[in-house]
């Protein structure tokens, strides 16, 4: 079947492709979308429906599993439908307590349970994206119309996914759907600010091979008004009350490709390349934006992602064979002599074998080489060598407690990695008809390796830096309860995370590497940050009158302070920077039919910005409402019309201090799917 | 009866002249009330050019004030009893030099009485003199943190000798939005080079008061300013200087119209700026020379040096000292003070190993101009790096054997003010800094604690 269809599969999946090889403009964009589009439109009138089976690649459920005790949050599909057109920074932002520091959706980065950027892994397959020269990842360019689900993991989760995991790890799912002929999907969305998303998807499959291809182009003007309180006109005796946000513009696009293959039930192989082309003036505080109008500063980011994996689970020793490739490049303005980029090469292998139900093990080894092409990297950095073996243990004890062990042992070359253990259970207290209530705790080990730059900056890094070094300790309980019209659970987790040889870059005098004597910026370990709190979560799922609706409510409560600095310019006892003590969001979805509507709200406490205390965001309270509605024109065609209003308050308001904000706007999107 | 009629109306006529000539008492009139103003705790006559009044018809001494309400932060006294507060006083005590006014050297910038004056039959209503205080104030200019916190301005007030952080901010109400690179006092303003936001800004040098929007178009990386009529000269390094040093102008500045009228190309990137006999010298930073402009003609000369000049010290017979230093791009051993003669351009050497090379106030002279006090800095032993006063004596022209102070970590600029040297320490970039004062031999007189990085000071009288 697959092979008469392959010269147009091969049109179907390969325009893709061409469009993100050459990055030609919109238009050629457009063009080739339409016409994919319409061919595939065309091919799925004669070929029919066949049934889809869904299976997730990246498997919560496994995560779960050897990670008794730890908190791991799934995006429910309604909420992550809502927030589809956006990026990871507003669907994070809006379904769970977690705070982002963002500049006007073109750069964000998270800070899971006070902890820094870099202490939180995003992971898509075996891949870490955070950047191996900044340690992090911009959660405003990954887009989530790629993606099919998103997963958060609260708290350390070094042994599961190495370096940098010491505050949390985020997983970006994409869902094996095993295709018996085609599906497809086309996405248009337009909003304020000149914002424009344009994607579609394809699957096509014979129930044993899939091809999936996704792809997406994303632009936005972000002109938007606000209140320009950096500005006083001394004339006038006022602050600037009207100004306009210049040169913040965002053009990203990106595609990924997928190739399955299912030998069997229980043997599978997947190939995932991801292709991201992410471009954006970086936007200029307040003071800038009014006094120096033309200033552009663009970035762009290119990234190749490949990960490929074969499965084997026939036997009672199951194996998985893993390998990837990543190329990361990031290009500030325009300098392209300034080379700022890595490759790696990955290749993992695990074994995991069940004893028995109530007893298995898994044992496994991930390798990475590295390549490091930074402008200011000695030349002796030619590459760099990481290796990490883990076993991890899985004991039902009896029917209402288990417990998890995990072990890991990080190798990297000329630079030593702590041993990190892990130990966590999961007891249920008890069990009626409608109700259960689970205890579960966990105790992990994490570490962070210094990224490149920390370590090889020029003069200013430092390779004999510490690793960073986390311990955490959870508790928490979970009530369930589920009748025929309503379920939902109440969740709470206590947390305490100590995170020593914190890692910041300073100005001051040091010695070089050469032993000389200099007074600039560089690494060091400077501080012991100790975070503490807790977390509330509740979501209620009822029927009433055939109205569907989903509520939650999830609050979150995160002391964090450094409690040892050997810089006495760190306030020690107080609260880190753009770290919230309060955070609290309510969202409710209500579906009747073939419409939905939802409200969501989030509030954000002040946050400290620097050292002094002069500088603090204020509280902030952010209302959102969208509705949207199906059509059905047959059983195969289906279009959706989405409308959503951020910002429903104009609430004026900073996540990065001095740094403008959008006040209301809306999205429209139109959504054609067929079959 | 005729002349009986006639005398009657003699008499009536007199009588009514006389009469007329009474009512017709003029008032005294205010006709000088300038009021006064002094330093903070001094004293200071009160002179007829400052309060006087006119009636024809009275005698000084007859033209009496009565004070209504009187002066809150001193007191007004004859000079024959400075202990004793008086209330009335006449016009001829005024024009004899006997009243003044002793303010009691609070920290305060205003006083007043108010009078009513009397010639013994009108009253003037009453009527406000005023009493301007002002302090022999010092501002320091704290740079703060190019890519962080803003500038801030301490002032250090001579007389009480305390030091008040962010002085800006308390008059303005609102924070600075520039890091200021160099402040100058010009025609009753304090003119900054604000950098990053790039803008001249000034404010009232007493009040401290800004009341107009800066100058942002045309002022790219302003560094220095000098002066001369209506113009003021910034020297704008125009960009990244370090890589092209061709991008560095002077802007001039038309201070009536408060706007760029000129950009003067002016490559190698000039740092510090002097106005000499209608010649603008200016320091070149990339660029071993000092470039000499003709005001008039805007004709740009060279005179050639051994190591690239950072700032010039006008000494009184308006030659130049201009630091020669040894700089990353432009290395150079010939480093110290050279001397300037403006008259024909000559350049002499005095070598100091270790001058300063930051972008800070890295000389001072002391008020009669016998002694330079120049910033030099070097690594220790320890590998700290530790910065030292050095003493250069003008009439012998050389540098004494011993510096003034030395060791000082973080040493960021010095001053001069109320017979004291002023040394700037700046342990980092994000952290507050320190003033500390020494006497004029050295020792250790007081500490106070700074905004971020100071950098100069800017006195005031």
């Amino acid at each position: 079947m697959f092979g008469r269809r392959s010269n147009s599969l091969f049109l179907l999946v390969y325009p893709g492709v061409f469009f993100f090889i050459r990055y030609k403009m919109k238009l050629k964009f457009l063009f080739v979308l339409l016409g994919s589009f319409i061919s595939l439109y065309s091919w799925g009138q004669t070929v029919g429906v066949d049934t889809i089976h869904l299976k997730e690649v990246v498997s919560y459920g496994k995560l779960k599993k050897y990670q008794s005790g730890a908190k791991i949050e799934t995006i429910s599909a309604l909420q992550f439908d809502a927030n589809r057109d956006g990026s990871l920074e507003q669907l994070l932002l809006r379904t769970l307590p977690i705070v982002l520091k963002s500049r006007a959706g073109a750069s964000s980065n998270i800070r899971l349970r006070g902890t820094s950027p870099n202490h939180t892994s995003v992971n898509f397959g075996g891949i870490n994206l955070n950047s191996l020269t900044l340690g992090e990842s911009n959660m405003s360019n990954i887009p989530m119309y790629l993606f099919d689900e998103v997963g958060v993991q609260f708290g350390s989760a070094s042994t599961v996914n190495g370096s940098g995991s010491i505050g949390g790890a985020i997983h970006l799912g994409l869902k094996n759907n095993w295709t018996k002929g085609v599906k497809a999907e086309a996405r248009v969305a337009h909003g304020s600010f000149g914002e424009e998303l344009y994607g579609t998807k394809i699957h096509i499959g014979n129930g044993k091979f899939e091809s999936v291809t996704r792809l997406y182009y994303y632009k936005k003007d972000n002109d938007f008004k606000f209140t320009n309180t950096a500005v006083y006109d001394f004339e006038k005796g006022i602050y600037q009350k009207e100004d306009r946000q210049r040169n913040a513009n965002i053009e990203n696009k990106g595609l990924i490709q997928e190739i399955n293959y299912k030998f069997s039930e229980k043997e599978t192989f997947i190939f995932n390349l991801w292709l991201e082309k992410d471009w954006h003036l970086i936007q200029q505080n307040m003071q800038e934006n009014y006094y120096k109008p033309d200033l552009r500063e663009p970035y762009e980011d290119k990234n190749i992602r490949l990960w490929t994996s074969y499965k084997n689970a026939k036997k009672a020793i199951k194996y998985e064979i893993s390998g990837g490739y990543v190329y990361d490049n990031g290009i500030h303005n325009k300098n392209t002599d300034g080379t700022i980029q890595t490759q790696r090469i990955i290749g993992e292998a695990c074994v995991e074998h069940e004893l028995n139900k109530n007893i298995s093990y898994k044992i496994g080894a991930k390798a990475s080489r590295i390549y490091p092409t930074v402008y200011t990297y000695s030349g002796d950095l030619e590459y760099e060598d990481r290796v990490d073996f883990y076993a991890s243990y899985f004991h039902k004890l009896n029917r209402k407690l288990t417990a998890t062990i995990n072990l890991r042992q990080g190798l990297v070359t000329d630079f030593t990695v702590p041993f990190t253990p892990t130990f966590g259970f999961k007891y249920l207290v008890f069990s009626k008809e409608t109700h259960a209530l689970n205890i579960n705790g966990n105790i992990a080990k994490s570490y962070r390796v210094p990224t490149f730059n920390d370590r090889f900056w020029g003069d200013q890094g430092n390779p004999n830096l510490n690793p960073e070094k986390g311990m955490n300790y959870e508790l928490g309980f979970k009530w369930n309860y589920s009748t025929t019209d309503i379920f939902g659970h109440i969740q709470l987790n206590t947390f305490y995370l100590n995170v020593d040889e914190w890692i910041l870059w300073r100005k001051g005098s040091f010695i070089n590497n050469e032993g000389e004597k200099k007074d600039d910026w560089h690494a060091k370990n400077v501080q012991e940050v100790e975070s503490k709190g807790f977390e509330f979560m509740t979501q209620w799922n009822y029927s009433l009158w055939g109205v569907k609706t989903v509520s939650g409510v999830n609050y979150s409560y995160t002391s964090t302070e450094p409690k040892k600095s050997i810089d006495p310019t760190i306030p020690v006892d107080r609260q880190l920077e753009y770290v919230p003590l309060h955070m609290a969001n309510f969202y409710t979805i209500t579906s009747f039919k073939n419409t939905d509507i939802s409200i969501d709200c989030k509030y954000t406490d002040k946050q400290y910005t620097n050292g002094e205390n002069d500088k603090i965001l204020s509280s902030y309270f952010l209302l959102n409402f969208s509705v949207g509605h199906q059509f059905k024109l047959n059983n195969n065609n289906k279009i959706k019309i989405k409308g959503i209003l951020n910002n429903i308050f104009n609430t004026d308001y900073q996540s990065s201090f001095g740094y403008a904000m959008p006040g209301i706007n809306y999205r429209l999107s139109l959504t054609y799917n067929i079959n | 009866m005729k002349i009986k009629f006639l005398s009657m109306l003699a008499l009536a006529a007199t009588l009514l002249i006389s009469c007329n000539n009474d009512d017709t008492n003029e008032i005294p009139v205010l006709d000088t009330n300038q009021g006064i103003m002094l330093k903070n705790g001094e004293t200071k006559l009160i002179t007829e050019e400052e309060l006087k009044i006119t009636d024809s018809e009275s005698n000084p001494a007859e033209i009496i004030f009565t004070i209504t309400k009187a002066p809150i932060h001193g007191k007004l006294v004859k000079i024959t009893d400075t202990e004793t507060s008086i209330t009335i006083f006449s016009q001829k005590d005024i024009d004899d030099k006997q009243i003044q006014y002793i303010h009691d050297s609070s920290f305060e910038t205003s006083d007043s009485f108010t009078f009513t004056v009397t010639d013994g039959e009108n009253i003037i209503s009453e009527s406000e003199f005023s009493i301007s205080i002002y302090s022999s104030l010092s501002y320091v200019i704290n740079y703060g943190s190019y890519s962080g916190d803003k500038s801030t301005i301490s002032v250090y007030e001579e007389n009480s000798e305390l030091l008040t952080n962010r002085h800006y901010e308390t008059v303005n109400t609102v924070p600075m939005v520039s890091n200021v690179q160099y402040a100058y006092n010009y025609d009753g303003k304090i003119f900054m080079m604000g950098n990053n936001l790039d803008q001249i800004f000034w404010v009232d040098e007493v009040t401290f008061k800004q009341t107009q929007n800066g100058i942002t178009d045309g002022i790219i990386k302003p560094r220095f300013c000098v002066a001369d009529g209506n113009y003021l000269y910034v020297s704008c390094w125009g960009g990244n200087i370090w890589e092209d040093i061709t991008l560095s102008y002077i802007a001039k500045v038309n201070l009536d119209t408060k706007k760029v009228e000129k950009k003067i190309a002016l490559e190698g990137g000039p740092e510090g700026l002097a106005i000499v006999n209608g010649k603008l010298y200016a320091a070149l930073n990339y660029k071993k020379s000092i470039a000499v402009m003709d005001l008039d003609t805007e004709a740009i000369s060279y005179i050639e040096t051994q190591a690239v000049s950072s700032y010039f010290i006008k000494d009184k017979k308006d030659n130049l000292y201009v630091s020669q230093i040894d700089s990353y791009s432009n290395p150079s051993t010939e480093e110290g003070l050279a001397y300037i003669n403006t008259t024909t351009n000559a350049y002499e050497l005095y070598k100091l190993e270790g001058i300063s090379s930051s972008y800070v106030n890295i000389m001072s002279a002391n008020d009669d101009f016998s002694k330079l006090y120049v910033m030099t800095s070097a690594y220790d032993a320890s590998w700290n790096l530790s910065g030292a006063i050095a003493v250069f004596d003008t009439a012998t022209k050389s540098f004494e054997a011993t510096n003034l102070v030395e060791g000082i970590s973080g040493l960021n600029g010095v001053g001069f003010s109320d017979d004291k040297v002023f040394c700037f320490v700046s342990p980092s970039t994000t952290a507050n800094g320190k003033l500390v004062t020494y006497s004029t031999n050295g020792t250790l007189i007081k500490e106070y604690e700074t905004g971020i990085s100071p950098l100069m000071l800017l006195e005031v009288k």
